[in-house]
């Protein structure tokens, strides 16, 4: 048997259904939605088109206003059940809870690992343009490397505008040239000195 | 599933839109339309029930014991895909407990000479 396509109203009101709780749906909603449609056909036989639409409105009305309880009650209801297998099998609900507790800890101590270093920005004012100055190891034979972190601080400081963190790691320069650019911080080197930036 | 209720006495009044369905519903088994008729004629349309407050009104008393769903069907060419429902004897009992609470207040009332009062002229 062919099934009738329903009609625009029977569209609207299976969707305005849809915020009331699946269970309540699942056991109502044809019902409630051929109830409907004789309300509709009584009403607009014998009241006329004004009487249709206050119609809608008190089932809108009724509609929206019951979704809210009945969700509390779902959910009142499942929370019950919840509880009652929970005390059923302690063991096992001390084990479900053991477990989802280290689970979360774990997850979050990876996520203040993970905050702090990648994504925080750094605790300085423009953070992202600040330059590591690095003095060139004399030992290891690439240059003479004189003392200037005071002043390359300096001098870096005014070209960025930024805090500048020193450091005496060695830093190999290249042969060619007399300066290195790295990322945006540019410093010039000298040859009694070098740095590198980064 | 909420417990059923096992006393006739009620925690609390009956509101008087589940109280009107439980009265439909005394004299025999009815569809959800004709509950939501004979509750807008019962009260000449004082009080009018949406589909979503019956069916809240249904789902709880179901789950209370007060109602149960039927399979007598009154009428042979019914739809099938109706469904009704019939008071049980808590229903009653509890419908009884909630006529007789009212009749209490409305003794009282009288006492105090407030329905006379109350009384078109």
């Amino acid at each position: 048997m062919a099934t009738e396509k329903p009609s625009l109203s029977d569209r609207m009101y299976a969707a305005l259904l849809r915020i009331l709780p699946f269970d309540f749906r699942a056991e109502f909603e044809s019902e409630m939605g051929q109830v409907f449609r004789e309300q509709r056909a009584a009403t607009s036989q014998e009241r006329g088109i004004m009487k249709l639409l206050q119609l809608w409105w008190e089932t809108i009305v009724g509609i929206v206003g019951m979704a809210p309880r009945e969700h509390i009650s779902v959910l009142r209801q499942d929370t019950a059940y919840a509880l009652r297998l929970m005390r059923k099998d302690p063991a096992y609900t001390i084990a479900v809870i053991c477990i989802l507790g280290l689970g979360i800890g774990v997850n979050t101590a990876v996520f203040s690992v993970v905050n702090s270093v990648l994504l925080r920005p750094l605790p300085y004012i423009e953070g992202n343009r600040i330059v590591t100055v690095r003095q060139q190891a004399a030992k290891a034979g690439l240059t003479t490397c004189g003392f200037l972190s005071r002043r390359l601080m300096t001098i870096a400081g005014k070209i960025e505008h930024c805090p500048v963190w020193w450091s005496t790691t060695a830093c190999p320069l290249p042969s060619s040239g007399r300066e290195k650019r790295r990322g945006f911080a540019r410093v010039s080197c000298r040859r009694d000195s070098s740095i590198c930036s980064g | 599933m909420r417990a059923k209720r096992e006393t006739a006495e009620p925690q609390a009044p009956l509101t008087p839109a589940l109280f009107n369905v439980l009265l439909a519903l005394v004299d025999g088994e009815k569809h959800g339309y004709a509950i939501l008729k004979e509750v807008a004629e019962q009260t000449s349309g004082e009080v009018r029930l949406s589909t979503g407050t019956l069916y809240g009104i249904i789902k709880r008393l179901l789950a209370d014991g007060l109602i149960v769903e039927s399979r007598m069907r009154p009428a042979e060419h019914d739809d099938e895909r109706r469904r009704y429902y019939r008071c049980t004897d808590l229903g009653r009992q509890v419908a009884a407990a909630e006529v007789l609470r009212m009749e209490k207040l409305i003794a009282r009332a009288r006492a105090k000479r407030l329905i006379k009062s109350l009384r078109p002229a």
